[in-house]
């Protein structure tokens, strides 16, 4: 029985304390912990939390890291005081955790270096929980780039079919601090990897939430995450051009946030489907250069983009959807862990939704299963033949088997 | 149609598209704007929502109900920091209540150069001015919203980091409303908190005076069935209150017979809104036992209905001392009066041993002395045979007295055989040993003087004794005689007669005067002081 504890109180070593016990309350008979995944609000002490919590727990190893809020069946917080702990008994196979530094020298490389280990610790199809530190420095937050870490990792894994399934974690929603907890101490500029044991497999949705208000756009001209010309033209001024100046207030920062680029793959010309789109923030505009700054780094020329504006009924409609369409496609199986991997601005306190998003996925899961999801800068999951960073998701995964039901 | 034609009719498709795209997400970015404000807008809602349920649950620290605003305030408004701050106004100070998000929980007072007022905000573009630069400082962060109710001395303060065109827009002048909202309702919160703490302390004093009074309450409706009860109940009925409680007090514990009428009119005392008592009443225990206690009831109103409170005394000790201390009376009165007996019996012996003494002694002169001598002893014999006959052993009537003295002497003095008439017009007064006696023995003097001298060779004539207040604090003596009078150089203080000098010397004795009166009649008058109690 896997169990959740979590806390929002305001005294570190109390919310520690109050998780700890929640989660070994919930253990079954005669069971101990075995590991455990942690994420954490930014108003919390990361060593303080992670020692509190071994205290509490056992010397195990606890993976995970901050996170803006947290998620379970009982409460949805994003105050910076939450945290949620999901413990694994011992009674399931040990997994293991690799762990890559030096993201801030080179997301790739560092990508490459795990993905290496990976290819050794994980058996062909098997599946990995990932977690990376989003921010390099700041403010104003400067991003260690999730695409070229995973380019990295693919890099590494040569082929070998693995499913990363994970985060780019972050403090808050300013994008001040982050950093991930590798098992057993709170670390920065570091990637780490939870190779899950065969016995549990992983079975995952992606919610979206963002609708195209654009003709499709070639990129003409982009380095690394920054896009220079669209359609041969400066990418701004496009922009600007096609979003109609005087008309409304087109301000860096209404763009940022608020409005991507969304790249279809497949069939350009089928009917709307989200889940053909792989969507990238508009963190920047650039005045000086008429350039765009996007969350990620994997366009390239010749990429056919349009302009992606979030839609809230869209994005509730799709949690609904996507969560009944995965437990449907179980067949009868029950899932023993529901990991939620949901983007910070998917929140109501930021994008204004009437209700918060993941309230709908708390109503359209068993009350039963045990759940445990975070807000977080990026998501990892499979799309459209491999795992790639996501922006405005929600990622559902379902771990069935284990023999811990 | 024309591939040229096809290219033009794409672009105008496209641009068709874009434009629509365009305002979609112009709308789409409003939406989003307006329903953030106004989910920071129902922070108030939700702050009241909390403040409601934290009332209802009793004994919440007041700590815990400002941190779970703070903490509400922190995640719905976007904000980093956030302060509860009480004004000292002696001081000009600001005092930290509670605090949430700020880096240290040590946070000192801050004294402002000017009092603040009731909103101020600063973002990036605000001009600063040396009021702000301390709040500022306070808050510790660049941008700032502040409420203050003057009126509660209290302040909410929050603080932002950073200014984003998302959760945290610039404070502005729109934010006034909501975070003044934020504190109103913390404040009435905390008020209320207050006085239901208040009302509990209080309540629960009341339940410890009551349960611990010395004294037994019981609590009846108007037809006397017990409601609730003290712990000193269940000791004087010997039962639990669970026993008690909801039973008629006459089935709880009977009262005998007699008892019971009065009992049942304090009852109907408490229906016409009067109290009664103290009424005493024995009760019978639950082992058997009796009680005996003073009872008083009183009526109350306790929502809504008349009630009745009974607080009763046990005096069961208190009865069994008077008991002892009217036994102890009544022996001492005996003794008392045996006492004044046996003085009587002895003065009348030492009487009759005069009497004898004087058959054996031949003079006229030497019987006189003989004879004034036992009145005076009889005299005071009388006094002591007046006390044990009366009601109060330390007094006698002293009309009664003067009556038996005038009646003795009369026998002495043979005056029914002699045609002189004593008048006597002493008030219904009673005196103590220390006066009667002296009175009397004043009387007993000057009578005999009068009876021996003024009414010579069958002088018929008229005696008068009287006894009456003289001034407020004053009685006055008089005995008079119409008889043949005093020798004209007479002076009482000069006087070589003895029962003159008893005279002069018992007035003395009562701390009084004597003036004596000639003329047509002899007239002494004694004034004295009027005796204590």
């Amino acid at each position: 029985m896997i169990s959740i504890g979590a806390s929002d109180r305001t005294d570190t070593i109390q919310a520690a304390g109050e998780a700890a016990r929640m989660a070994l309350d919930r253990l079954g008979p005669g069971e101990s912990i075995g590991w455990a995944l942690a994420f954490v609000g930014g108003r919390h002490d990361p060593a303080e939390m992670l020692h509190a919590l071994q205290a509490r727990l056992g010397e195990v190893p606890i993976v995970g890291g901050a996170a803006v809020g947290t998620i379970t069946h009982q409460a949805i917080g994003y105050s910076g005081y939450e945290c949620a702990l999901a413990a694994f008994p011992s009674s399931l196979p040990a997994p293991t955790i690799v762990v890559e530094s030096h993201l801030d020298e080179d997301e790739q490389e560092a990508g490459r270096r795990l993905g290496e280990k990976l290819c050794e610790a994980a058996s062909e199809e098997g599946t990995a929980l990932l977690f990376y530190d989003s921010i390099r420095s700041g403010p104003p937050p400067v991003l260690n780039v999730g695409s070229r870490l995973l380019e990295g990792i693919y890099a590494g894994l040569a082929g070998k079919p693995v499913t990363l399934i994970g985060a780019g974690t972050v403090s808050d929603f300013q994008l001040t601090q982050s950093f991930v907890y590798d098992g057993s101490q709170p670390i920065k500029h570091a990637v780490v990897a939870v190779v899950l044991p065969q016995a549990l497999r992983a079975h995952t949705a992606i919610m979206h939430g963002c609708i195209p208000v654009s003709s499709f756009m070639e990129i003409t001209r982009v380095e690394g995450a920054v896009v220079y010309e669209l359609d041969g033209q400066p990418a701004l001024d496009v922009l600007h051009r096609m979003l109609g100046e005087g008309e409304h207030d087109w301000q860096t920062d209404n763009l940022s946030l608020n409005v991507t680029l969304g790249q279809k793959h497949g069939d350009l010309f089928a009917p709307y489907d989200e889940e053909c789109y792989v969507n990238r923030l508009i963190i920047a505009a650039n005045a000086e250069d008429a350039s765009l700054t996007l969350f990620e780094a994997d366009f390239e020329v010749g990429s056919k983009v349009q302009i992606m504006s979030r839609d809230n009924q869209l994005m509730l409609d799709s949690v609904k959807a996507q969560t009944s369409r995965l437990v449907d496609s179980l067949g009868g199986e029950k899932p023993v862990f529901a990991l939620y991997i949901d983007c910070a601005g998917r929140s109501s306190a930021f994008c204004g939704a009437s209700v918060e998003e993941a309230s709908v996925l708390q109503d359209a899961l068993p009350a039963d299963l045990p759940l445990v999801g975070f807000y977080s800068g990026v998501e990892i999951a499979p799309l459209v033949g491999q795992s790639r960073p996501l922006d405005w998701t929600g990622v559902l995964t379902l771990f069935t088997g284990g023999g811990a039901g | 149609m024309s591939q040229s034609d096809l290219e033009r009719e794409r672009d105008f498709y496209r641009q068709q598209c874009d434009a629509l795209g365009a305002r979609i997400l112009a709308m789409q970015m409003d939406l989003t704007q307006a329903q953030r404000d106004a989910r920071q807008a129902l922070t108030t809602v939700q702050l009241i929502r909390e403040g409601y349920q934290l009332l209802a649950v009793p004994n919440t620290p007041l700590k815990e109900i400002s941190r779970r605003f703070l903490r509400i305030i922190l995640s719905k408004m976007g904000v980093d920091r956030a302060a509860f701050l009480r004004y000292l106004p002696q001081r000009g100070a600001f005092l930290c209540d509670d605090l949430l998000g700020f880096p240290d929980s040590d946070w000192p007072a801050f004294t402002p150069p000017s009092t603040p007022g009731a909103f101020h905000y600063l973002n990036s573009h605000s001009d600063t001015d040396p009021l702000l630069d301390c709040l500022r400082e306070a808050a510790g962060t660049p941008y700032l919203l502040w409420s203050f109710d003057q009126q509660a001395e209290y302040a909410l303060l929050l603080g932002n980091r950073f200014e984003d065109q998302h959760l945290r827009r610039p404070f502005e002048e729109r934010d006034r409303e909501i975070v003044s909202g934020m504190l109103s309702v913390y404040l009435e919160v905390v008020h209320r908190k207050q006085v239901e703490e208040a009302l509990r302390a209080s309540e629960e004093r009341y339940y410890l005076l009551f349960e611990l009074a010395p004294d037994a309450y019981y609590l009846t409706d108007l037809e006397g069935m017990i409601l609730d009860c003290n712990r000193a109940a269940e000791e004087q009925i010997g039962a639990r209150r669970e026993e008690i409680v909801g039973r008629h007090f006459l089935s709880m514990s009977p009262l005998p017979p007699a008892q019971v009428p009065g009992a049942l009119s304090m009852l109907e005392q408490s229906d016409l809104g009067k109290g009664a008592g103290p009424t005493e009443l024995t009760l019978n225990r639950k082992d058997g036992s009796q009680v005996e206690i003073e009872i008083s009831t009183f009526p109350v109103r306790i929502q809504a209905q008349n009630l009745v409170l009974g607080i009763a005394h046990d005096i069961t000790e208190r009865v069994r001392s008077e008991a002892e201390i009217k036994a102890a009376l009544g022996e001492k009165e005996v003794l008392l009066k045996e006492i004044h007996h046996r003085v009587k019996n002895n003065l009348q012996v030492i009487s009759s041993l005069l009497s004898l003494q004087s058959s054996y002694t031949l003079g006229e002169a030497a019987q006189g002395f003989f004879q004034e001598s036992r009145d005076r002893v009889r005299a005071m014999a009388l006094v002591h045979e007046h006390l044990y006959q009366s009601s109060d052993l330390a007094r006698i009537n002293f009309n009664d007295y003067v009556r038996a003295l005038v009646a003795q002497m009369s026998y002495s003095y043979d005056l029914p055989d002699r045609q002189i008439e004593v008048e006597i017009d002493v008030d219904e007064v009673a005196l103590p040993i220390d006066i009667a006696i002296p009175c009397g023995l004043i009387i007993n003097e000057l009578m005999t003087n009068a009876l021996k001298h003024a009414f010579p060779n069958g002088r018929a004539g008229r005696v008068y004794i009287a006894l009456r207040p003289h001034a407020a604090d004053s009685f006055e003596l008089v005995v008079r005689d119409d008889g043949v009078g005093l020798p004209p150089d007479f002076d009482v203080t000069q006087t070589q007669s003895l029962g003159l000098q008893l005279v002069t010397t018992l007035t003395a004795q009562l701390k009084g005067t004597v003036t004596v009166n000639t003329g047509d009649e002899t007239e002494f008058q004694i004034v004295f002081p009027r005796p204590v109690g």
